[in-house]
């Protein structure tokens, strides 16, 4: 599987490239601005680069489904599916590149987050906003720190929804190649199953979910609000991946 | 041995291989023939893999086929199936990570006599180039079985010979080889056997030489008159 992965991860080098590139564009403006005090350049990077961050989810998540749509209807595919490994590991391999890729992307963007913070703090002498945002916090009855615990548990939730949501995209795949084969409709079936897919386990999610929104004294205690969300998710996950690789070695002809 | 017992496949309404049986020996090679749309492809893909038989059964040496049987399978699809990003030495190392029976130095080697480039794309090929990288990196392995479907397509008429060449003298005594091609008379000089493919059913098959005298006809002529 880890060998697939390496092809995988290779294939979605230079589209990861690309993304990378308009994040230094944009981080060179931000920078510009920064560094000459110009104040609406610098709100201006700011908002550019978080509208790159969306933009590069929404990339990892497109690019990780039609790699599996691709390989099933490209003969490209046949290299992939020719080699003596289980569907289970080739679908394996797929969902962990694609993973991987969005845990660099987040990566980076922590990254530059925090040497961009540091930055605009030094040269806008932000510290008196951060108390400023402390007193807020404090006048509303929350702790900033406790904020924080519950936007690093928030993290780890939306990566694993990521990844849910990467399975249960395969999973429509795998259920629209099954049905209609080699048929033109079947882009469109899947992305119809994906979506009917999605709002009934979101429903299921917000319905097991506290929905409180609750003070963290640690992160342990904050991911402890967010565990049932979690476990149905990766409950999705893994009847997802089962589902697909069987679909995949039974029933799916390329 | 590889055995096929009553294989069946359907594509919604159409039928492409219906009922076949076949067995396929080592140390012989095979021409699986047949006009387009007989069901030839599909049956190799079948074989190779690919494409899930609608019923009936698929087994190498009693083994059904899975996903162990393909290390010992080496199929070669009539389509250009490579990623564009990857070059020669990529497909090289891809065959070298995944099939323990490739061997990279004699990739390589048949690059080199095949005037390919170990840095050339994949995209940037002719389709006699892509035919020619197909068939090294196919004839690389020292698989049990070798299947190549339509080896001469893209190939030029003076390439021909040379590449008839390649694949007879790139194969073991306990290989056996099946060869699909509408080039019958390029193929019944070097056959043992030959395999007549009508509508999805086997509806010939022997040794070549048995079949001649049986007939009292060449290859090309049995054809002929079975799809004239």
């Amino acid at each position: 599987m880890f060998k697939m992965m390496k092809y995988e991860y290779r294939k979605g080098l230079f589209p990861m490239l690309m993304i990378f590139s308009i994040f230094g564009v944009i981080e060179l403006f931000f920078l510009y601005g920064a560094l000459t005090k110009d104040e609406s350049k610098t709100v201006l990077g700011i908002s550019f680069l978080m509208l790159a961050s969306f933009v590069a989810y929404i990339f990892v998540l497109i690019y990780g489904v039609t790699s599996y749509a691709n390989d099933l209807k490209n003969k490209s595919g046949y290299l992939t599916f020719m080699a003596p490994i289980s569907t289970y590991s080739i679908i394996g391999a797929k969902l962990l590149s694609t993973l991987l890729t969005g845990m660099t992307f987040v990566a980076v963007i922590a990254v530059l987050a925090v040497i961009d913070y540091s930055l605009v703090a030094n040269v806008f002498e932000l510290e008196s906003l951060l108390e400023l945002l402390k007193e807020m916090v404090s006048a509303f009855g929350y702790d900033l720190s406790s904020i924080l615990f519950g936007m690093l548990a928030f993290v780890v939730t939306f990566l694993i929804q990521f990844f849910m949501v990467v399975t249960v995209a395969y999973l429509a795949v795998s259920l629209a190649s099954t049905v209609l084969q080699n048929k033109k409709i079947k882009g469109v079936v899947s992305f119809v199953l994906f979506l009917v897919l999605i709002v009934l386990i979101n429903k299921v999610a917000v319905m097991i979910s506290s929905g409180e929104t609750s003070s963290y004294a640690t992160f342990l205690e904050a991911m402890k609000e967010m565990l049932p969300v979690i476990g149905f998710y990766l409950a999705c996950s893994v009847v997802a991946f089962l589902g697909s690789g069987f679909l995949l070695d039974r029933k799916i002809s390329l | 041995m590889l055995k096929c017992n009553n294989l069946v496949k359907k594509y919604m309404q159409v039928t492409a291989v219906d009922g076949l049986n076949l067995e396929i020996c080592p140390g012989k090679i095979y021409a699986l023939l047949g006009p387009n749309g007989s069901g030839k492809s599909t049956l190799m893909k079948m074989i190779g893999g690919l494409t899930k038989p609608s019923s009936g059964s698929i087994t190498l040496d009693g083994e059904p086929l899975n996903h162990k049987t393909k290390a010992k399978i080496a199929y070669m699809p009539t389509e250009a199936y490579f990623y564009n990003y990857m070059s020669c030495r990529d497909i090289g190392k891809y065959y070298q990570d995944f099939f323990r029976d490739f061997s990279y130095d004699k990739y390589i080697k048949l690059l080199a006599d095949m005037d390919l480039k170990e840095n050339l794309k994949a995209k940037e090929m002719s389709s006699g180039m892509m035919a020619k990288l197909k068939i090294a990196v196919t004839l690389s392995r020292s698989s049990e079985i070798v299947m190549l479907d339509e080896p001469l397509n893209g190939i030029d008429i003076i390439a021909r010979e040379k590449i008839i060449n390649t694949i007879i003298s790139n194969i073991s005594d306990e290989t056996a080889v099946v060869l699909s091609s509408h080039l019958v008379d390029e193929l019944e000089k070097i056959v043992d056997c030959a395999i007549f493919i009508k509508n999805g059913q086997c509806v010939l098959a022997g040794e070549a030489e048995e079949l001649r005298q049986q007939q009292g006809k060449s290859i090309v002529e049995i054809y002929k008159e079975i799809y004239a």
